[in-house]
């Protein structure tokens, strides 16, 4: 059985230019201690789908329109929100992008790392205080006990997205759910990030929702990939599938962009145009106008995400039928 | 090579430390560049590399004079930019930033922001201005049917698209781009590089493009320099330093490049540096990246090495280049 099995979910955003469907109808699943990579461009619905899961959609102008999460026998979407409060936080925790704006200035880390503690688990301040402690050092912050009692300000990138990271895991979660954890900081850093979250995942078989917009960090890292496109799954297959035998024509030009695959100085592949307006009514697929593959059929007919290979799907009409 | 575009010798910018609420000067320096010494030659792209803090930006500042270098010399042109000789040398070098939403003008449309410099330095008679403004938008990939629209009116690729535009209107023969393309998305990045290339190509310009991003910097540059700290630590052709690179800094920069293939990605022995980075207000003594490399030794503590020349027509300021065994 999936840990988590997300179906047909849609979050909008009522504004006064319109309604934005930021995330169109998806589905998918992670199983226990599995790795899942959502990548797509600014604006896919990545975010918005983690934050739909963990119930951060500011509602208004936000709004969850359809859709089911099911995550240890409840629905994340639909539950009372005092249910989804006690699976938040302890079975299911978030890390974000910018560690600055998601600690607490005000408060040093300690207060911080316990929280969680005081209010799933009901252990002395003591024992959470050890706890905290024991999660920093398997962070790979040296000297914990000295750092234990500074303020965010005091630490570097890289030490804050390591103490976000000792907050998230400390209720020993099922499932990570990050969000672009490594897109702020520098490469040398990044490695250690992206080592640190292969070796929890090892040592405590948590699964990982992992969402960026760079391949490389995907193909590194990733059991199973998710590509999106204007609030859809435009592919989704194994990791070795999506980079060997990528179906979908925006899964291969994206591909195609990345500069450290093509030979030095050629010509590189751009896409045309920009990703569409998700404020104006969807017709036929949305990638067709960018599409060098694009037949007047692609303009009318919205392609399903349907089974191309064996765990392989691709929203396209042309790979379904076999075209390309 | 013939005499380049753009030299710098020796430079050196160095910020006095302000203590308390800044009236005090601390007696500390933040040594932002110590000692760099770079060529850009006319139709070559010469990539700057190296983490947050180590003073790329700093060294864009000190070329255009925003900041004053504290000593050494900038040659443009083999004539030297001091700030007051000959204001000409601003129409000779032109820069492009990272972030288009903030280095444009939200309150100017493209054509107010594209023909100011042509009014500043005088290059043409009024009356011709709008006709050299489209030639100007045509040749970066805008349609010049968009002249009237504002800034936010455009999406991050073509706001770059208007900053290039800007720079390059008053003919520069250097060019340096601080970061252009980290801001924008894969596909959009790809578009830029792409202008970039063509405009290097048909204007035969010299190019500093500045990035972090080393599979970018690969795909674009002539040469490349790797900085550490205020230094440069490895500089030579860019498919010797990226591809064999000596210097352990650029070693371990290298092996942390995300490579989009699985089974590479998994099979290669990727160097994750212990610790973090140093401060640039302490920073250690002798080589800046000994507490973190894995072959230093007790003579890497003592003198900061400077750079000699290494395999492959580069240079590498490291004690042990030659002994280190090379890469996988």
């Amino acid at each position: 059985m999936p840990l988590l099995a997300v179906n047909d979910l849609r979050t909008s955003f009522h504004t006064r230019d319109g309604v934005v469907r930021a995330v169109d109808g998806i589905s998918f699943s992670i199983e226990p201690g599995e790795v899942l990579g959502i990548v797509g461009e600014s604006g896919s619905g990545k975010s918005v789908t983690a934050c739909s899961l963990m119930g951060l959609v500011p509602q208004p102008p936000g709004r969850i329109e359809s859709g089911t999460a099911m995550f240890d026998g409840v629905d994340l979407l639909h539950c009372p929100p005092r249910e989804a409060r006690s699976l938040r936080g302890r079975r299911l925790a978030m890390i974000f992008q910018d560690p600055m704006t998601s600690l607490n200035p005000y408060l040093r880390i300690s207060e911080q790392l316990v929280e969680p503690l005081a209010i799933h688990e009901k252990i002395s301040h003591a024992a959470a205080l050890r706890r905290a402690l024991a999660m920093l050092e398997a962070v790979g912050i040296s000297d914990p006990a000295a750092r234990l009692d500074r303020y965010p300000h005091e630490f570097s990138g890289g030490m804050r997205q390591r103490v976000m990271i000792a907050m998230a895991l400390i209720t020993r979660p099922a499932l990570l759910i990050a969000d672009e954890p490594t897109t702020a900081l520098d490469v040398t850093v990044q490695a250690q990030i992206l080592e640190l979250i292969e070796r929890l995942r090892r040592e405590t078989g948590m699964a990982v929702l992992f969402i960026t917009h760079d391949l490389g960090v995907v193909a590194g890292l990733c059991d199973r990939v998710l590509v999106m496109y204007a609030g859809r799954v435009a592919e989704t297959a194994g990791v070795q599938a999506i980079f060997s035998g990528p179906r979908h024509p925006y899964t291969r030009a994206l591909q195609c962009s990345i500069p450290s695959l093509q030979p030095k100085g050629a010509e590189l592949f751009s896409i045309p145009g920009a990703p569409p307006d998700l404020s104006l009514p969807r017709r036929g697929c949305a990638f067709a106008p960018r599409c060098s593959a694009a037949v007047p059929s692609c303009f009318d007919r919205d392609p399903p995400l349907a089974e191309v290979s064996t765990a392989h799907s691709a929203a396209c009409l042309r790979v379904q039928a076999g075209e390309l | 090579m013939a005499t380049p575009l753009l030299e710098l010798h020796d430079v050196r910018t160095w910020f006095p430390v302000r203590s308390g609420f800044g009236f005090s000067r601390s007696g500390e320096t933040v040594k932002a560049l110590d000692g760099v010494s770079l060529t850009v030659g006319a139709g070559e792209v010469v990539g700057l590399v190296g983490e947050s803090g180590c003073g790329k930006s700093t060294l864009a500042r000190t070329v255009l004079q925003l900041v004053r270098p504290t000593s050494g010399r900038i040659l443009l042109g083999g004539t030297p930019i001091d700030g007051q000789a000959s204001p000409d040398w601003r129409r000779r070098l032109q820069m492009v930033f990272q972030d288009p939403y903030a280095s444009l003008n939200p309150r100017f449309t493209v054509f107010a922001a594209l023909a100011e410099p042509f009014r500043v330095h005088r290059l043409c008679p009024d009356a011709e201005v709008p006709a050299r403004v489209a030639a100007l938008m045509e040749s970066v990939g805008l349609p010049a049917a968009l002249r009237d629209r504002y800034p936010h009116e455009f999406s991050g690729g073509q706001r770059q698209r208007i900053a290039i535009a800007r720079a390059l209107g008053v003919g520069p023969q250097v060019l340096i781009a601080d970061e252009p393309v980290s801001a924008l998305d894969v596909s959009i990045q790809a578009q830029i590089l792409n202008l970039l290339a063509r405009i290097v190509r048909e204007r035969r310009l010299g190019l500093l493009f500045i990035a972090h991003d080393l599979s970018v910097v690969r795909h674009l540059s002539d040469r490349v320099a790797v900085m550490h700290l205020g230094r440069i630590v490895e500089q030579g052709p860019a498919g010797e330093v990226i591809g064999r690179p000596q210097h352990p800094y650029t070693r371990a920069l290298v092996s942390a490049i995300p490579v989009p293939d699985p089974e590479a990605a998994r099979g290669r022995g990727r160097i994750v540096l212990p610790g973090e980075p140093p401060s640039p207000l302490r920073p250690p003594a002798g080589c800046s990246f000994h507490p973190r490399c894995a072959f230093a030794r007790d003579e890497c503590r003592v003198a900061a090495p400077s750079l000699a020349p290494g395999a492959g027509g580069r240079e590498v300021a490291c004690i042990r280049a030659a002994e280190i065994p090379p890469a996988a």
